[in-house]
């Protein structure tokens, strides 16, 4: 629909070629110049979440850590990683996509191959391991927004999606970062509170069968 | 200040309200995304122009054209003209003049001579196997090659043309898609003007006096070589083009 009203606004039919000319020329600057506003802002969220955590009070016994290349924030308990930084699950806020962006918020596997590699529905478990993991869905499917547990990337366990659109941005310009953040700050707050002892008995689970074959 | 700096302190800006920030910044979003779905119009519609008027030109009336379609993204148009006459077996043709637009996200365009394969009538391209071609086919290209360097293209487009005046290139890469390029010419935007004066210049002077300009060149191209194309299918389907 807006795409029609910009398309008009350019190219319409009563404006000599001079305005069509001067209103592509704004049109195209605001178009460039939004793209790298668009792209510092996105940093700007990942930093701002990321220090938001840090030092956040609920997450004082984790890890918390930034991956600027993959935009990416995980947070674990150090009992969670088999060796060290490298934790079996993490709790994790990912913004992705190329030109329309989102962010995941989820749990998530730290490597793609551990503690195996597939995603977990499909995968043949030992039982004490497919028992930890049924309450770490319960724990999960209790919060009714991560109703869907993603099919598509088999790192992540369970992700909801939050898209960086026009109303997002809209949102930014008038209340500000903080209060925007704040949002999915206490997503990721709320996901720890429901799903962090059920997390504790599948890493256990994991790491107790360490040895076996799967 | 720059335009980025300014934009942001406009949509940001502290003492307007806090309603009309939001409404500036979702038109900026609507804006930054219109504007992507917009200019690929424009270069669509550029090309469409361009394969409409070739398609109708008198020059190229006796001959076939395969499109293959315009991408958003970075895939190629290749757009194949060739007479009946110069088709292999299976339909396709040995050689053929070449329209493709090699980063369709600015829209630079190649327009040249092209074989449908890196292998046949001959293979590679001229330069690396230059002694193990036959002496008929050696003597065909050089004369292709100096007929086309010497055609003077330039003086024919017009001194009016914001492209970059520059010479035919020849096959001389060894990368194997550019094995089936014979001779090549490439038009990039950014030789002569930015990218955003390409579209200015649409909006300007109109698709149809852009396109008129490679419609041009690829009619002087034709008239220079389109003989020695036909002497080249002529030997390999006497049997004369393979390597030795």
């Amino acid at each position: 629909m807006y795409e029609a009203i910009i398309e008009e606004f350019i190219f319409g039919e009563r404006l000599s070629d001079k305005e069509k000319e001067a209103r592509f020329d704004i049109a195209w600057d605001i178009w460039k110049s939004f793209d790298i506003i668009k792209s510092d802002l996105e940093a700007e969220i990942i930093s701002s979440i990321y220090k938001a955590a840090k030092e956040s009070n609920e997450f004082i016994d984790y890890v918390v850590l930034q991956d600027v290349e993959q935009k990416t924030i995980w947070i674990y308990k150090p009992e969670w990683a088999i060796e060290v930084k490298i934790p079996i699950l993490s709790y994790a806020i990912t913004l992705t996509g190329i030109k329309h962006c989102s962010i995941l918020i989820g749990l998530r596997k730290y490597r793609e191959e551990l503690p195996f590699t597939g995603s977990l529905k499909e995968k043949k478990l030992p039982q004490d391991i497919k028992t930890s993991m049924d309450e770490l869905f319960d724990s999960l499917f209790r919060k009714k927004q991560y109703s869907y547990i993603t099919q598509l990337q088999h790192d992540w366990i369970a992700v909801n999606e939050f898209f960086l659109d026009d109303l997002f941005y809209g949102n930014l310009a008038e209340k500000g970062i903080e209060e925007v953040l704040e949002q999915w700050i206490s997503e990721i707050v709320d996901l720890k509170r429901a799903t962090e002892r059920a997390v504790d008995k599948f890493i256990m689970a994991c790491i107790d069968n360490t040895n076996c074959s799967w | 200040m720059d335009k980025v700096k300014w934009l942001r302190k406009f949509l940001f800006d502290k003492s307007v309200s806090a309603e009309q920030r939001k409404e500036r910044v979702r038109l900026a979003y609507f804006t930054w995304e219109a504007m992507d779905e917009l200019t690929f119009k424009m270069r669509k519609k550029t090309i469409n122009h361009l394969i409409g008027k070739i398609k109708n030109s008198k020059e190229f009336s006796d001959y076939k054209i395969i499109d293959k379609g315009l991408t958003k993204g970075i895939s190629n148009r290749p757009l194949c003209i060739f007479k009946e006459e110069w088709c292999y077996e299976d339909g396709n043709p040995l050689i053929y003049y070449a329209l493709e637009t090699l980063y369709p996200k600015i829209l630079s365009l190649l327009i040249g001579i092209k074989k449908y394969s890196s292998e046949l009538p001959f293979e590679g391209n001229w330069r690396t196997h230059f002694c193990s071609l036959p002496i008929e086919v050696i003597s065909t290209l050089c004369k292709l090659y100096n007929t086309l360097l010497s055609s003077n293209t330039w003086c024919e487009v017009g001194e009016t043309s914001w492209w970059w005046k520059s010479e035919w290139e020849v096959a001389g890469f060894g990368l194997s898609d550019w094995d089936q390029w014979i001779a090549w010419q490439l038009f990039h935007p950014r030789y002569r003007m930015n990218f955003k004066a390409f579209y200015l210049e649409i909006i300007d002077k109109g698709y149809d006096l852009v396109v008129d300009y490679y419609l041009t060149v690829l009619k002087c191209l034709k008239k220079a070589t389109e003989p020695f194309i036909d002497q080249l299918i002529k030997i390999y389907k006497q049997g004369g083009t393979r390597n030795v």
